[in-house]
């Protein structure tokens, strides 16, 4: 089966949200009932970070350089790598990859022990209370096991997300980037080609990857190889202790201490 | 509308919203339109794959002008000036597209020798100060050789007017303007123009606007690029533009603009006006304005109109598409009152309500209750306590009221103003009534978006609990007065016993058959008539709203919708220009782009080839989109035959061309737009002496309470965000939604913000003589001080979505401080534009 | 007749318990959440049950030892004054010898001791130290979404770290503790049975110890 991917263009965006509630829509994501519950950011920015209840969320940064204002708008949602961290880490196997490379997080397996928050490059898995599990994007497994598009691209009013084989969007990614570039943006690039092994929710960052908040060269949180490490660890430590206690066990089989000079009866002796 | 109407002859959108994709050039001028229309971004970043540049010019730095190949800034309420300035470009630099200014436009005709415009006055010829108006403005009319009397005799054009059952009127004798094709005569349209905008220097517009110089130059050589015959330019305006008191004008400057670039007519052109609602263009389009009735026919005013003839003669003008308005007029009051309605009753004329002469518009509404004159109020889907201007008093004079009926989805400020914070219940007399509607997906009927399209909407599901669809509940209510009226009489009860109403099956309310009556039918079989080109002043049609005619018209499924033309949905494009003629239903007659003989020159052969609207292939016309003038002549023996070109591009004003100088359309304020500062400004007008526009409304009424530019020298202006609608009446009552922009908060620069010591999230407050709100501050390079003349002028802005309403999200009412001044001829208050001062909380 | 030395209180006995079978239940749910593959194998309802008997017993593992020195202040006081005695020469005869012992006790003379054995003082500190530091890890990871996904990660490691030592000491603290040892046969009664020592065996092991424990006689049961 052919790879697919979401193409997410910063360049047409215009941060309207729309993916963002239509993924609460569609896959059912409640917001606060309470009044005035809500944060306020400090900028158009809906929350602070993505949470348990919000797999997709628009980040806006904002600069003032010599080029004028970049408002840099970004698409916060898992990447859907390759090779992901948050998989390798998770103890009960919840976290799997499709076949078109889509990295599923199934919360009925899910335990909630946020191993995979901690082992994702980007922090992207967020834990939700209310069910005690990971949440992430599912980039809509749901919908394109039927040949639909995720929620998100399907409502993007500026046709500023695409969806469809992986590279496919790679070739439509980087003739952009060239467009860009073209038009004097010229720290356009592409993200997600290369990254974490490839990933399957690719960039165009209009401003470059840092104006956007993109990890440059992206890998899996330090935690996944020590741990990595650790395990082993554990059992040769095990294993050689065991291995000693056992010979020593052996050596003193038959060991009698009324064979042995008591500390006072050594004394008197002496 | 009030400024596209006087220059076209129709205040509506030109284009649609799928036409951007065709524009060389898009240029958003008091439109936000990635943030307000976001389905446009789609059709913009089409045009812009084909190398089309979008141009943003705002006084913010928006989501859209994020997405811009050109962004400029302007101090808020500076617009007359920037397209001041760029018509002297356009003319200096001879950019203007010649074969379409001397056919399509009235710049070679002669105006009245004592027209003058004052500047050190500030006023054009014809001021009266006293009466503090122009009066009949007398000087602004056009110099006429000769007089052309209708001819009503048998077979002729006219000859309608002397059937049968046509109430009796004179018949017309149309003026024939001079000209002068040369355009060299000084009192010509095209000498008065260029002289009346000699003064818009670059130097003074940057000066006046506070746009660097270099950048809008930068805007104007882009968008007169678009003057070149093939090139296109569409601009798009929504309340930036409108909500001014000079409002009328500001778009009355872009159709100069786009008339000088012959942008007006063809595909990818058009001034579009970006409505602020969803179906806002279907309520203007029934009549939901004081001063029209559906179909933008004048409500009968006492003092002019005492009979349906005195209405004919003052209404129905010499020439024109609109010397039809007696059979729409008839067709209209034969709706109304079906067979109460006689030729000899005057069609039942007298039944309309009529205006006294003063201005009923929303400022006025609330003047009248403090007045005294008016006692209650139904709020159907509005909510002034928050929408209003200078809401405050709004929500004072709600007080006043002895009842309130408040329709909507929710509970909204305005149905509980008597419960706000700081209000003491138990002073407030008022007897409020709540009406749960239902919303859009609960009830059927049509939608009419900008690009004035009828679309059919189905009903998804019931509504909850007790909610009922609206037209349920006026029916509902009309029974109910009909059986008060008839069991107790009352004065003129035949106003609503005689109404005809037979909207209903099964004895419930069935719009259906309001759609039906509105397409139009004649009287005798019931038969729904296929356009208004078959309505007659006869009394033999009946026709609720004459523009929508042809919606409507499928006679074989006169209850099913989907049937009809409004519920079509095909995706067909010939011609590939985004016209979809099979998609719904666009009035007038299915014209997806009007005023479309424009798009070709004289001759019929289009401007851009690619871009075929209308095309005279020598024998008959091509036709992509249905034309808008007349193109074939159907004989008795129904053989059409084609008329070839001729020059009439805009068949509804009498001289058949657009107008650069606004002869006889009732602008209250001048022909030509001339650059006032706002009703609240920091600064002087140093375009002309005069301060505020002449004809602005209400500046007087003592509930305004203008700030003072010394105590308030901030410009302020207001807006909405993508995420929230209107009052937040249905958007913060969606938890979502209330979480995706949680809080009402107030943009400024850093420039300011250190100036007062605030930082970004601080809670700040914003102030004026009106009164004092409380909110968060978003410190941003995105707004930038401005340098006018020299002064340092400080702008914030806010949006005013928040109130004290709501389950989720709650905050400050920004309408709080806005001034209730209007502008001169909509009486638009002036929300874009005023003064406050901010300091930290 | 025979005289027993009183070494460990009913308390004592009680907490040191109830620890002991929290540690073996948070080893054994741990180490399934720890492994991948094993968690994977057990399935996540196991898995869930497991993180929930880690939690519980995470509790009574925090709770007990500070129950008995809220109870009995002057017995932790006691313990953490044996910890830290300063070391004599004996003492350190002792650990040099130590290793020699476990591998040929049959020819080793250990010199005598006080109440606590140099060596097991060493390995006592690091057992609680470890212990302090996975109950305060545990109880970050147990708070993990109001931590930042950085304390979350450290802590995750540190939890870790100080699983495996005190996975490793535990081993040893079994085999000595539980007199698996030879040597040491029967010294598991001191904790799971009735607290007492009897003199020959408390000479045996902490002689110094029982010295002074017979000369003061306070402790002292006489059957």
């Amino acid at each position: 089966m052919a790879e697919y991917a979401i193409l997410y263009d910063a360049s047409k965006c215009s941060a309207c949200k729309g993916c963002q509630v239509q993924c609460k829509q569609w896959n059912m994501m409640p917001s606060s009932l309470g009044k005035d519950d809500n944060e306020f950011t400090g900028s158009y920015q809906s929350m602070p970070d993505l949470n348990g209840d919000t797999r997709l969320l628009i980040e806006f940064r904002e600069e003032d350089n010599a080029r004028g204002i970049e408002w840099a708008f970004s698409r916060r949602a898992c990447f859907h790598c390759k090779e992901p961290a948050c998989m390798d880490v998770c103890p009960v196997g919840a976290i799997s990859q499709l076949p078109d490379g889509t990295v599923k997080l199934d919360s009925t397996k899910c335990v909630g022990c946020k191993y995979c928050t901690a082992a994702c490059p980007f922090e992207i898995p967020k834990y939700r209370d209310a069910f005690n599990v990971s949440n992430k994007c599912t980039l809509c497994d749901d919908r394109t096991a039927q040949g639909r598009e995720p929620a998100c691209v399907q409502t993007c009013p500026a046709g500023a997300m695409a969806y469809g084989p992986r590279d496919e969007m790679i070739a439509a990614g980087k003739a952009r980037i060239d467009e860009l570039k073209a038009e004097g943006f010229d720290k356009a690039e592409l993200y997600g080609e290369t990254e974490m092994g490839g990933m399957h929710s690719l960039f165009v960052a209009k401003y470059g990857y840092e104006t956007h908040g993109l990890v440059r060269d992206p890998k899996a949180k330090d935690i996944t190889s020590l741990m990595a490490i650790m395990k082993p660890l554990t059992g040769i430590g095990i294993a050689a202790v065991v291995g000693g206690l056992g010979v020593s066990f052996l050596t003193a089989i038959g060991y009698e201490r009324e064979d042995m000079p008591r500390g006072d009866k050594k004394e008197g002796k002496q | 509308m009030a400024g596209l109407g006087p220059s076209f002859g129709r205040g509506a959108m030109t284009n649609h919203f799928s036409d951007l994709k065709n524009a060389d050039v898009i240029w958003a001028m008091g439109s936000n339109n990635a943030e307000n229309h976001p389905v446009t971004m789609a059709w913009v970043q089409e045009a812009r794959a084909k190398g089309g540049k979008y141009v943003v010019v705002d006084p913010r730095f928006t989501r859209s002008a994020a997405l811009a190949d050109i962004y400029a800034p302007i101090r808020s309420g500076t617009d007359i000036a920037f397209f001041g300035g760029l018509i002297k470009y356009i003319i200096d630099n001879d950019l203007w597209q010649k074969e379409y200014v001397e056919n399509y436009t009235n710049a070679a005709f002669l105006i009245n020798p004592d027209f003058g415009f004052d500047a050190e006055a500030g006023v054009f010829s014809g001021w009266d100060d006293a009466a503090n108006s122009y009066g009949t403005a007398d000087t602004w009319k056009y110099q006429i050789e000769s007089q052309v009397p209708w001819d009503t005799s048998e077979g002729a054009p006219y000859a309608w007017m002397t059937a049968p059952g046509v109430p009796e009127f004179t018949p017309k004798v149309n003026p024939i303007p001079k000209k002068d094709p040369t355009l060299s005569d000084p009192n010509c349209v095209w000498q008065l123009m260029k002289q009346h905008y000699a003064r818009y220097t670059p130097e003074l517009v940057s000066k006046v606007t506070g746009c660097p110089e270099d950048k809008l130059v930068e805007v104007w050589e882009t968008f007169a690029s678009t003057g070149a015959p093939e090139k296109s330019g569409t601009i798009c305006y929504a309340m930036g533009q409108t909500q001014h008191t000079y409002g009328s004008q500001n778009v009355r400057a872009m159709a100069l603009v786009q008339l000088l670039l012959g942008n007006v007519g063809i595909a990818g052109g058009g001034i579009n006006a970006l409505r602020g609602e969803a179906n806002v263009q279907g309520s203007t389009d029934m009549g939901v304005l004081f001063h029209i009735v559906p179909g933008y026919m004048p409500v009968p005013v006492q003092s002019k109109h005492a009979d349906l003839t005195a209405w004919l003669d003052a209404e129905t003008p010499t020439a024109g598409y609109w010397t039809n308005r007696p059979k729409f007029m008839v067709s209209y009051l034969k709706e109304l009152y079906g067979s109460y309605a006689t030729v000899e009753n005057d069609y039942a004329f007298d039944m309309l309500p009529k205006l006294n002469g003063a201005n009923h518009s929303h400022i006025a509404v609330f003047e009248a209750i403090k007045e005294g004159i008016v006692k209650g109020v139904m709020c159907w889907g509005q909510n002034p306590a928050v929408g209003g201007p200078n809401s405050g008093f709004e929500r004072e004079m709600l007080g006043e009221l002895d009842w309130l009926v408040a329709v909507d989805l929710w509970e909204t400020e305005t149905a509980s103003f008597w419960k706000a914070p700081g209000v003491d219940p138990s002073t407030i007399q008022t007897e409020v009534y709540m009406l749960p509607a239902a919303c859009h997906y609960e009830k059927q009927g049509t939608i009419s978006n900008s690009g004035r399209w009828i679309q059919w909407r189905y009903k998804a599901l019931e509504p909850p609990g007790e909610a009922l669809d609206d037209f349920e509940m006026m029916h509902e209510l009309y029974l109910k007065l009909k059986d008060l009226y008839e069991g107790e009489g009352g004065a003129n009860p035949e106003q609503i016993t005689k109404l005809h109403w037979p909207y209903e099956t099964d004895g419930h309310a069935d719009i259906t058959k309001v759609a039906q009556a509105l397409n139009g039918y004649t009287i005798a079989d019931g038969e729904l008539v296929k356009n208004f080109t078959l309505l007659k002043a006869d009394g033999s049609t009946a026709c609720g709203c004459w523009i929508y005619s042809g919606y409507y018209n499928n006679n074989d499924a006169k209850d099913d919708p989907t049937q009809q033309p409004t519920g079509s949905r095909s995706k067909d494009d010939p011609g590939g220009l985004g016209l979809y003629p099979g998609w719904s239903f666009s009035w007038p007659v299915n014209r997806r782009i009007v005023y479309n003989r424009a798009s070709a020159d004289v001759n019929g052969r289009p401007w851009n080839p690619d871009r075929v609207l209308v095309e005279w292939d020598g024998t008959q016309w091509i036709r992509n989109d249905v034309p808008d003038f007349g193109f074939q002549v159907v004989g008795a023996d129904g053989v059409a035959t084609p008329i070839p070109p001729g020059k009439t591009a805009f068949i509804m004003n009498p001289e058949g061309v657009g107008r650069i100088f606004a002869v006889g359309t009732g602008m209250k304020d001048g022909p030509m737009p001339e650059h006032y500062e706002p009703f609240e400004t920091p600064v002087q007008n140093l375009l002309n002496g005069r301060q505020n526009n002449p004809g602005l409304t209400f500046g007087s009424a003592e509930s305004v309470k203008p700030s003072d530019p010394e105590r308030h020298p901030i410009v302020c202006t207001t807006y909405r965000v993508t995420e929230h609608w209107q009052t937040g009446g249905m958007t913060r009552n969606i938890p979502w939604l209330a979480e995706s922009m949680p809080a009402m908060f107030v943009e400024m620069s850093e420039e300011l913000a250190s100036e007062k010591g605030i930082a970004n999230r601080d809670w700040v407050r914003v102030y004026n003589e009106r009164g004092s709100i409380e909110m968060y501050a978003i410190v941003t390079p995105r707004f930038k001080p401005f340098d006018i003349d020299g002064k340092t002028v400080h702008q914030v802005g806010m949006p005013w979505h928040w109130g004290y309403g709501s389950g989720h999200a709650t905050g400050a009412i920004a309408n709080d401080i806005t001034p209730n001044v209007g502008d001169a001829n909509t009486s638009i208050p002036e929300y874009k534009a005023f003064l406050v001062n901010v300091e930290k909380a | 007749m025979t005289r027993y030395i009183q070494r460990h209180s009913l308390m004592k006995r009680v907490i040191h318990g109830i620890v002991a079978v929290s540690c073996a239940v948070l080893i054994v749910s741990g180490f399934i959440v720890f492994v991948p593959v094993l968690g994977r194998a057990a399935g996540s309802d196991v898995v869930q049950v497991l993180r929930i008997l880690h939690r519980v017993f995470a509790v009574s593992f925090i709770v007990a030892p500070l129950v008995g020195l809220i109870f009995a202040p002057k017995g932790f006081v006691h313990i953490m004054q044996n910890l830290f005695a300063k070391w004599d020469e004996d003492d350190k005869k002792f650990m040099m010898l130590f290793p020699k012992y476990l591998f040929a006790a049959k020819t080793t003379h250990m010199p005598k001791q006080h109440a606590v054995k140099s060596g097991q003082r060493l390995a006592d500190l690091a057992l609680i130290a470890a212990s302090v530091l996975i109950a305060i890890t545990g109880i970050v990871l147990w708070a993990g979404q109001y931590v930042t996904p950085e304390v979350f990660r450290i802590s995750l490691l540190l939890h870790d770290v100080a699983f495996v030592l005190i996975a490793i000491i535990m081993c040893a603290h079994l085999y000595l503790g539980a007199g698996i040892f030879q040597p040491y046969r029967g010294l598991h009664r001191l904790m799971f049975g009735n607290g007492r020592v009897s003199e020959a065996e408390a000479r045996y092991h902490w002689g110094h110890w029982a010295e002074e424990e017979l000369a003061s006689g306070k402790n002292v049961i006489e059957e």
